[in-house]
């Protein structure tokens, strides 16, 4: 008895499975055809231009529900901080917004946007990660949900699916070139970078050599350049070390990010060396708000940010176009926000966005 | 007196094997860099590694008595950052240290409990807590870091009394602390009891689950007062730092002549294998070695540095 009701119960798992498989959509017939606009993002240092745009024609219309899922890695401050920021957008244009964790794990990218894709009412999926997921995307985007990787870009992703990036290039370079203006001569400098083989450390590592290339500082000599992951406390521990080895001889601090930035400093500090414009002069990169405090204190001299706003607004167009129709999940329109350029001529303009968006603490 | 022969040698070397191969460590360091014996660095040898003397105790305490934490990491950060809360809204250092020793060995009690009622085994127990703890800390902190912590907070990570920076003497402290605990209590005998022989343990009184949750407070006080010093280190509550932290805390456990299986290992090892860890990542960045390339050398110079001391160890026994 027991067997058979097993038997009966195995039949009709596999003729469900078989007939959920076997259902599929029809792309909606008449859907007006793809337009081919530049997109606009307007936020402060986030201009963008269209890269590169879908080809007209037939194509799958999106799922209307005005869901989205925003990928990315949580516990990383600035994704977080442009997650929150995207998600209050859509929240406030009537849509809404589900943040997924993917812990910096392309395979839990993958994970997620297979969720995704099991959940099937999404409108649009914008995600983080190092790799292209054409797989899943190409079902996600059959099955109406269109995709955007943001904030790398990947040869895989080329007329296939949106690509939106603040080039990380823009971030190193705009940093090394004032850390170019005002470096003494002679230079000693040491590189704070993040991940060795990530796409934004390649990017902001490029910025920093071209830019001191490019202005003639030729002078200048870079003493240790090393990976510490954006850590602070890993960052604080190598400056100790690295006071330790060169005392008073460095001049100057270029680093990937704030958090960095801010733990050679606490290391300067510690060492009773001055850090500013009377002594180490130090850049960073990010300009959230721990790193506009150091600017604005006078610790760090210059920022690069790369503006959530701008993602927000994107996000909060592209569903419009999506839900109205004017897009199809299948489109793709690619994206490059400016860089912002942060330093004590305007930093308390960001500091007021971050207390007003209650992102300071 | 006994006699300077080669087997008495051979017996002190077996007996100090870990000091041995730290002062031998610290020779060729010597040798390969002379910044290396200055007392700036080492200074900063030892103020970076308090953090990492403070979970070594706190893993120490766990591993001696058969446990195990593997949400040291996670319950130092989440009280390094609630520290932050406490001492902006109250202006006490000490209110905020003490209620990091508090979260510290209130997270544990959980840790504690799970292990000693519920018979899950460590290893699990502390993993899902590990999760649980961080993603409390991502809440409580809405994911950002706290960089506004106040007038005076870095002073325990970053000042000094007299000429000797703070978080040494906080870990000379609890060293001292921990010596007396294992050495001279009760406590610490029934925690190698525990460690040693579970069964016999319980057969001559001791009651075990008292004891498993005995031994988690205890290690959550020193997690706690990690978390306090990590913070003030940086200056600032980053709810995404520490990561990995329990694995240097065990490491330095183990490095320092604390056996894995429970029952054995004193409180001045557990400094000695954090000195270890120290020293090894202290030289690297002098010589200006990768990062990926120190992480290698991390592991195998722990790898060789226990397999000598099990080796001096067993030929002792023998």
């Amino acid at each position: 008895m027991k067997k058979r009701i097993a038997l009966l119960l195995a039949a009709a798992m596999t003729i469900s499975m078989l007939a959920g498989c076997g259902s599929k959509e029809e792309p909606a017939a008449d859907a007006p055809a793809s337009t081919e606009e530049d997109a606009e993002a307007p936020a402060e240092g986030g201009d963008a231009e269209a890269e590169a745009e879908a080809p007209a024609g037939d194509g799958v219309a999106a799922n209307t529900t005005g869901k989205v899922a925003f990928v990315t890695w949580q516990s990383d401050a600035w994704h977080h901080q442009t997650a929150l920021i995207t998600q209050q957008a859509l929240e406030e244009a009537g849509y809404t917004c589900d943040l997924l964790d993917t812990k910096g794990d392309d395979a839990e990218v993958l994970a997620c946007l297979e969720n995704c894709l099991s959940a099937g009412d999404y409108t649009l999926v914008i995600y983080a990660g190092n790799v292209a997921q054409p797989d899943v995307c190409q079902r996600l985007m059959a099955a109406g949900t269109s995709c955007v990787q943001y904030s790398t870009e990947l040869e895989d992703n080329k007329d296939f699916i949106s690509t939106w990036i603040c080039s990380e290039y823009d971030l190193g370079y705009l940093v090394s070139q004032r850390a170019a203006k005002e470096l003494p001569e002679n230079a000693n400098v040491v590189l704070l970078r993040g991940v060795e083989g990530y796409s934004g450390s390649i990017g902001r590592g490029n910025g920093f050599h071209a830019a001191l290339e490019e202005e003639g500082r030729d002078d200048v000599t870079i003493l240790e350049e090393k990976y510490l992951k954006f850590q602070k406390m890993d960052a604080m521990t190598t400056m100790e070390d690295w006071i330790t080895k060169y005392g008073d001889e460095i001049d100057g601090v270029i680093s990937e990010n704030d958090d960095m930035a801010l733990g050679a400093i606490e290391a300067l500090q510690g060492a009773n060396i001055p850090v500013g414009k009377d002594g180490v002069l130090v850049y960073g990169i990010d300009g959230l708000y721990a790193g506009c405090m150091g600017v604005k204190e006078g610790k760090i001299q210059a920022s690069a940010l790369q503006s959530s706003d701008a993602y927000a607004e994107a996000a909060v167009e592209r569903v419009n176009k999506l839900v109205n129709g004017e897009m199809k999940a299948t489109d793709y329109e690619d994206l490059v926000f400016d860089a912002a350029y942060i330093d004590e001529t305007n930093v308390d303009e960001f500091i007021a966005k971050y207390e007003k968006l209650g992102l300071a603490q | 007196m006994d006699k300077i022969n080669s087997k008495n040698v051979i017996n002190f070397i077996a007996k100090y094997s870990i000091y041995c191969i730290t002062l031998l460590f610290m020779i060729i360091c010597a040798i390969v860099n002379n910044r290396f014996l200055t007392l700036e660095n080492l200074t900063n040898i030892l103020r970076q590694i308090s953090v990492y003397a403070l979970l070594a105790f706190a893993e120490s305490v766990c591993i001696i008595s058969g446990n195990l934490d593997l949400a040291a990491a996670s319950t130092l950060i989440f009280a390094g950052c609630s520290s932050i809360f406490v001492y902006v809204s109250s202006g006490s250092l000490l209110l905020a240290a003490i209620v990091a020793i508090l979260l510290g060995m209130l997270i544990n009690l959980v840790s504690g409990s799970i292990v000693a009622f519920l018979d899950v085994p460590p290893f699990v127990a502390t993993l899902g807590m590990q999760m649980a703890v961080r993603g409390a800390c991502y809440v409580l902190t809405g994911g950002a870091t706290i960089i506004n912590t106040g007038e005076n907070f870095r002073a325990i990570g970053q000042g000094y009394i007299g000429p000797i920076p703070n978080p040494i003497i906080i870990m000379i402290v609890c060293a001292i602390i921990f010596w007396i605990l294992l050495d001279r209590t009760r406590l610490g005998r029934n925690f190698y009891a525990l460690g040693g022989n579970r069964e016999a343990a319980r057969a001559s009184g001791i009651s075990i689950r008292k004891y498993i949750i005995l031994s988690y407070l205890v290690a959550g006080a020193f997690t706690g007062l990690a978390g306090i010093v990590f913070s003030s280190r940086i200056n600032a509550g980053a709810p995404n730092g520490a990561t990995g932290y329990e694995g240097q805390g065990i490491a330095a456990s183990v490095i320092g002549g604390i056996g894995f299986a429970g029952g054995t290992g004193n409180a001045f090892g557990a400094v000695i294998g954090a000195i270890v860890i120290g020293i090894i990542n202290n030289i690297l960045n002098l010589m200006g070695v990768d990062s990926y390339v120190q992480q290698i050398i991390n592991g195998l110079v722990i790898i060789v540095a226990v397999a000598l001391d099990t080796f001096t160890r067993s030929r002792r026994t023998s």
